[in-house]
């Protein structure tokens, strides 16, 4: 075996696996606070990457603006679905709500492709240097970026959690929404932030894909797919599981095209997703399946 | 006595899920410095009315008003800034933070009105008056035994500074001795100026702290009036003190 391949194949797993993770935090902060699962995640990382190439090709702004005015316009963007879509039906049945989701996805998908068309476009590399090599493999710039970006956006949010108010609130709306309602705080209100935030870590993870994988109106469903694996892998609603799903399904999808087939690569994920659900449905690291209602 | 000399009021308020009508018409009241107790069977309707009066649920007809003014259309949110606040039934505690954060959470609307500081200080009151949660204050609040997340239920409520207190069942599933712990820091809080309104599967301890009761049955108060009184009513002794008919 051929060890700079290996290493190749686990970084690229590792990159990708880390975007995988976004995506997953991403489902988990909708899920946590609402119960739902907002499969329009994956159009919130394809606005994040078309935003971020139109800031950048068509307005010429500097690519650091380019890469941060998205999460602010995606933000708004899951806020104002929260408003307009999901809190009218905060009556109706999960079922209904999580079909919502679904009806969004393909809203946002056929927006995108009246608004940019059916192309790719590219958006450069954040950092204009030679990539750096690494036991006989070569590490792209962009994808130290993407670990980088990954692990920050994941802090931060820990940080968020456990030490503002809001993230506090938030927390306990996900808990015990009765309680924290008779605290005094806005459910509504906290699920409207889950879904803006949701939408911020997409943009986040969409902006620092672009320049590995070019964005075009329909990359959202498959990474969609692939960061519910792993959030369903890690445990829903747990972050740390998120990390890891993420990190997994990467590395799986990466070895598996490298030492097997590409044309394997997907199979390879949901293959490994059948197993764990079958032999721990709950997920790798949550105890129990049972959402907390209140 | 004028509608003003209420603390709360309800005037035959109905609250009705979906074609089932709860509450018919329930009318009561509390004036400030009470201990009001609310008794009835399960399914009575008790629950019903503390969600009502806390904004959880619409009413079809009647009003509630505190310190006369109506609490029509406002948000729950709105409705503890007023100064009610209650201890839901079963806890309810923020199982996976530490105490100290679900106490801090107590007091949300006023650490979003910026008083940090009184915010802190009434803290530190709150685990003088439950000293086995200053202890463990960084534990998590899951971790703690039934008595010690009712006593931090109590408090987080109180971290809010209330008017009136209500209490949903604080005794439900403790030992004799911590729930006549619970039921009298209740007496001592009114003894500092809250007004209480408490529900109580225990009818005898509750109306023993309470100064006046109200007997509801399915969705109507069919019964009311001082403690002293209730407790020497014969239907009363039946239906929920355990007394047989030759006893009373």
């Amino acid at each position: 075996m051929e060890w700079s391949a290996l290493v190749q194949y686990v970084l690229t797993g590792i990159t990708q696996g880390a975007i995988y993770a976004l995506l997953a935090v991403g489902f988990n902060l909708v899920y946590s606070a609402t119960g739902i699962i907002n499969f329009a995640q994956g159009e919130f990382v394809m606005l994040g990457g078309m935003l971020a190439v139109t800031c950048y090709s068509f307005l010429h702004l500097p690519l650091w603006l380019s890469a941060i005015l998205p999460i602010g316009v995606v933000m708004l963007v899951g806020a104002g679905i929260h408003q307009l879509a999901i809190r009218p039906l905060r009556h109706a049945h999960l079922v209904t709500l999580i079909m919502a989701t679904v009806g969004l996805s393909v809203a946002l998908r056929g927006l995108a492709k009246v608004l940019w068309g059916a192309d790719s476009y590219p958006l450069p590399a954040f950092s204009n240097v030679d990539p750096v090599a690494l036991a006989g493999a070569s590490v792209d710039p962009q994808s130290l970026w993407v670990m980088g970006v990954a692990a920050v956006t994941g802090t931060a949010l820990t940080l968020f959690f456990r030490y503002s108010l809001t993230g506090r609130a938030m927390t306990a709306c996900a808990a015990r929404p009765l309680a924290a309602c008779l605290a005094g705080i806005r459910v509504e209100r906290m699920n409207m932030w889950a879904f803006a935030l949701a939408g911020g870590v997409g943009a986040i993870a969409g902006a620092v894909l672009a320049p590995i994988a070019l964005p075009s109106f329909d990359v959202g469903t498959s990474l969609a797919l692939k960061g519910f694996c792993a959030a369903i892998l890690g445990g829903i609603g747990n972050n740390a599981g998120a990390l890891l799903g993420g990190l997994l399904v990467g590395l799986l999808e990466s070895l598996g095209a490298g030492y097997i087939s590409s044309g394997y690569k997907d199979a390879i994920a949901f293959l490994v997703l059948l197993i764990v659900l079958v032999l721990r449905p709950q997920g790798l690291l949550n105890v129990t399946m049972r959402r907390d209602e209140s | 006595m004028t509608a003003a000399h209420f603390l709360l009021r309800l005037q035959s308020i109905r609250v009705c899920y979906d074609h089932l009508e709860a509450l018919k018409g329930v009318s009561l009241h509390l004036e400030a410095g009470e201990i009001v107790a609310l008794v009835g069977a399960n399914g009575a309707g008790k629950t019903t009315t503390l969600a009502a009066i806390c904004g959880l649920l619409p009413l079809r007809g009647g009003e509630i008003q505190f310190q006369g003014r109506s609490l029509a259309g406002l948000r729950p949110d709105q409705i503890v800034q007023l100064g009610i606040t209650q201890v839901p039934e079963g806890r309810m505690i923020f199982a996976e933070m530490p105490v100290v954060d679900n106490l801090r959470l107590g007091a949300y609307l006023r650490l979003r009105a910026g008083q940090r500081r009184a915010v802190a200080e009434d803290l530190e009151r709150m685990l003088d008056l439950f000293p086995i949660l200053r202890e463990r204050k960084h534990v998590l609040a899951g971790n703690l035994s039934g008595g010690e997340q009712q006593m931090l239920a109590l408090g987080r409520a109180l971290m809010a500074r209330p008017r009136l207190l209500i209490l949903d069942e604080p005794t439900i599933g403790l030992a004799p001795r911590l729930a006549s712990q619970i039921l009298h820091t209740v007496a001592e809080l009114r003894e500092q100026g809250t007004t209480i309104l408490l529900v109580e599967q225990n009818v005898l301890a509750s109306l023993q702290i309470a100064d006046r009761g109200y007997v509801l049955e399915t969705g109507r108060v069919v019964l009311q009036g001082l403690s002293e009184e209730l407790l020497r009513n014969r239907d009363v002794q039946r239906a929920y003190l355990g007394k047989d008919y030759e006893e009373v």
